[in-house]
């Protein structure tokens, strides 16, 4: 169990610096989600099997996908104005 | 330990995200980082050695489990974060159709 | 008593079914369920408060624990405090919600939802006696309070104060959270009193606890406006409707200092009780610091909003003087001083919306003169504000003169001064601001305000301007009033022993005991009391009036007074980045300065 605690760990730990440090907001979409799935591991190795469930509905899939549609909304916008 | 450092790291990486950021939608999603920190200490918190979790339809009441609790919190809180997000990207939203940018330098705000 | 949680329960399931219902139903209907559904919890809140004599505890699901056991249900304590802050808030909802009657155009119902559930979660908030029902409430509280912010978003407003405002708060939040998770690990617990009771048990006060107290007091002050966490507030009160910036100034900042000082003394106050001296100094330097700063700032705003924002950050400062002191006189100084700060500045905000609607604008010196033939809502405006100008046995009199009272027996002979320098200062501003619209009086031109603000166009189709003034003329007489009314001193004292008795909480709420006799309340009147509020009603009438001709200054003096408020001005840049370091460095100090001095 301990090894893979750690691996999780890092994960989330790599993952959340390299959602900050992406400057692109579609990459940084794309990466949250990878984030929140690292988030899933981790809460399953830490025996929390409801909070991954839930974590995998909103922070792995729905909110990457909102952000999408607000960022494409956006860029309709920017298209239109030419 | 581990846990808490990485609860730490990942606040402290989002609180960076905010303060050099130069997009709102990059924002909220730097807050939407801090906020997972939360979920970390709360189950590191909770957390037991040799423990399963507390599910105990099909264990015996006997098995040393996790605590509970504060994943009924960590629960909680997410659906806070939910909440919360969902207002910020709509925000965002709002003030980018207001004044058609994202880039909080070249918004007129307000000053002094 | 059954009828506690029905006060937050009333509003929030009319919030709801208006909500549901409201896109088809007349707008009329909306307001009507609105007005119904504020009016019953205020009367709750009412009879609740006159029952809470001793604390008053409710289990929810029945879950209340054996005598001496674990809770492990969800408790409320209601305590005379409390109760009384929650017909407070419930109160000036309901006076919102009439004021805005016709005052919104867009989408109404969804305000009168938001209004509900705001009223409702602060009452819930100072009902609870659970650290996590806490939080929650004010995540509600918060949340209601960012869509508000936004409300009028159709206009070109400066919406990135909604957008501020709604980050900088949530990371307070998570400092909150973070303190509580970091209790939870020591104690098992999270109910208030079952929490005090283990680390009073536990008497360690180690790096943890010290942790936990400074998270979770910077995470409130942060959502109280203390400098520096005030910032995303000021432009918050800007952006919001007049009536949402209103409940802003006199409930929600005043939450924030609520939970600091019950979490203190339900949790804290025993195993931290041996350094009460290092953290009286460091919550009174903080009080100190904002109650200066904001006044000055308040001086320097032409978007009148913006203005009386200020204006309360000074008072809040001196609220938390009140509390920092951490004796019961200081605490129900602040009480008393919040009622009647509350009523006034509300009354303040809602004459702002009333120039809005009627003469489409809140800019100062744009304002100039405009504001002559409203004669309700000009005596609204200087009634409220004499009422902040702590006049002789009126207005904010009682909460000063029992803080400074409070303050002179602890030793700390500066109080006054600082409490006085505040109401001089945030007051002056009021009436430089109200002689000037409603006059015409002194100059159209003023070299230290700030730049002119966006603003946008009025949000009013047909005012109602005669309920706008009724409810503004009522809450400003009351505010003035409320410090005339001796009795409420020493209930207030009173019920202030009550709140600050940790021993006595925890054995309410978990051992089923009866209240410890708090002794009675007493109060008089002290000779300096009298001197400093006539010093302090002089002192802003004069400034009032002589900073409206400001401009005729010599050139070289205004000069020079510009050049030194120009740093105090470029700190408040209107950047999220900005504000949030300035919550982290904030967060640092004060609880680094804990951490020195608590060991």
């Amino acid at each position: 169990m301990v090894p893979l605690q750690s691996v999780a760990l890092l994960f989330v730990a790599l993952g959340a610096l390299l959602v900050v440090l992406a400057r692109d907001v579609v990459r940084q979409a794309l990466l949250f989600s990878l984030y929140g799935f690292a988030l899933v591991v981790l809460f399953l190795v830490f025996q929390a099997p409801d909070v991954a469930l839930s974590a995998l509905v909103v922070s792995a899939v729905a909110y990457p996908i909102v952000l999408v549609g607000a960022l494409a909304r956006v860029a309709a916008h920017r298209k239109r104005r030419g | 330990m581990l846990p808490y450092l990485l609860a730490v790291w990942i606040f402290l990486a989002g609180l960076y995200g905010i303060v050099t950021s130069r997009d709102l939608i990059h924002t909220t999603v730097c807050v939407s980082v801090c906020q997972s920190s939360t979920y970390i200490l709360l189950l590191a918190i909770g957390y037991r050695k040799h423990a399963t979790a507390p599910v105990y339809g099909d264990i015996p009441s006997s098995r040393r489990v996790v605590d509970p609790i504060v994943q009924a919190l960590t629960l909680t809180d997410i659906v806070v974060a939910v909440a919360v997000s969902s207002l910020l990207i709509a925000l965002a939203l709002r003030v980018y159709d207001s004044s058609n940018s994202l880039d909080p330098s070249q918004i007129v705000g307000q000053r002094g | 008593m059954a009828v506690i949680p029905l006060l937050v329960a009333i509003p929030l399931v009319a919030a709801t079914g208006v909500a549901l219902s409201g896109k088809w139903l007349p707008g009329v209907a909306a307001d009507v369920a609105g007005f119904a559904a504020a009016a019953a919890s205020v009367a709750l809140a009412a009879v609740v408060l006159v029952r809470s004599g001793g604390i008053v505890t409710y289990w929810f699901g029945g879950w209340r624990p054996a005598r001496g056991g674990f809770p492990i249900g969800i408790g409320w304590a209601v305590d005379p405090l409390g109760a009384a802050f929650a017909l407070l808030s419930l109160g000036l909802v309901f006076a919102c919600l009439v004021y805005s009657w016709r005052y919104l155009k867009s989408d109404r119902y969804l305000y009168v939802v938001l209004m509900l559930v705001f009223g409702a979660a602060s009452a819930g908030f100072v009902l609870s006696g659970d650290i996590f029902n806490i939080f929650v409430f004010f995540e509600l509280v918060s949340v209601a309070a960012f869509a508000l912010t936004a409300y009028e978003a159709e206009e070109s407003s400066p919406l990135q104060g909604s957008f501020n405002f709604a980050v900088a708060q949530t990371i307070g939040a998570f400092l909150v959270l973070f303190g509580i998770a970091l209790l939870y690990g020591r104690t098992g617990a999270l109910n208030l009193a079952e929490i005090g009771r283990r680390l009073n048990a536990d008497g360690r006060h180690d790096g943890l606890v010290v942790t936990a107290f400074a998270l979770i007091t910077c995470g409130f002050l942060a959502k109280a406006a203390l400098v520096p966490f005030h910032f995303w507030h000021a432009d918050a009160h800007a952006v919001a409707p007049a009536p949402a910036a209103a409940v802003f100034s006199a409930v929600m900042l005043e939450l924030g200092l609520f939970a600091v000082a019950r979490i203190y003394w339900t949790v804290f106050a025993g195993v931290l009780g041996q350094f009460e001296h290092p953290i009286r100094d460091v919550l009174l330097g903080v009080g100190a610091l904002t109650a200066v700063v904001s006044a000055l700032m308040s001086g320097l705003q032409r978007h009148l909003k913006r203005m009386l924002a200020y204006s309360t950050f000074a008072h809040v400062g001196c609220f938390l003087i009140g509390i920092a002191l951490l004796h019961p006189d200081g605490v129900a100084g602040a009480a008393v001083y919040i009622l009647s700060h509350g009523l006034a500045k509300t009354a303040l905000f809602l004459v702002g919306g009333i120039l809005l609607t009627a003469r489409g604008g809140i800019d100062e010196l744009q304002m100039f003169g405009l504001g002559r033939r409203l004669p309700g809502a000009a005596v609204a405006w200087f009634v409220a504000a004499i009422a902040l100008a702590s006049p002789p046995f009126l207005g904010t009199f009682t909460g000063h003169a029992l803080i400074d009272d409070s303050a002179g027996a602890a030793g700390y002979w500066w109080v006054p001064i600082v409490l006085a320098f505040a109401t001089i200062g945030s007051t002056a501003a009021i009436i430089r601001a109200g002689l000037r619209v409603f006059f015409g009086i002194g100059d159209r031109d003023d070299p230290l305000l700030s730049e002119e603000p966006a603003e946008s166009p009025p949000p009013e189709e047909k005012p109602r301007l005669l309920v706008m003034n009724t409810v503004a003329l009522l809450l400003a007489f009351a505010g003035l009033a409320a410090g005339a009314w001796t009795g409420l001193a020493a209930e207030a004292v009173h019920a202030a022993h009550r709140f600050t008795d940790q021993i006595s909480y925890i054995h309410v709420v978990l051992d089923h005991r009866p209240a410890a006799s708090a002794p009675p309340g007493e109060w008089v009147t002290t000779t300096s009391s009298v001197v400093w509020s006539v010093v302090t009603l002089v002192g802003s009438i004069l400034l009032g009036f002589a900073s409206t001709i400001r401009a005729r200054l010599p050139r070289p003096v205004t000069r020079a007074l510009a050049a030194g408020f120009t740093p105090l001005r470029a700190v408040h840049s209107g950047h999220i980045a900005d504000y949030v370091a300035w919550l982290v460095f904030g967060t640092g100090v004060i609880g680094g300065l804990l951490a020195i001095t608590i060991r």
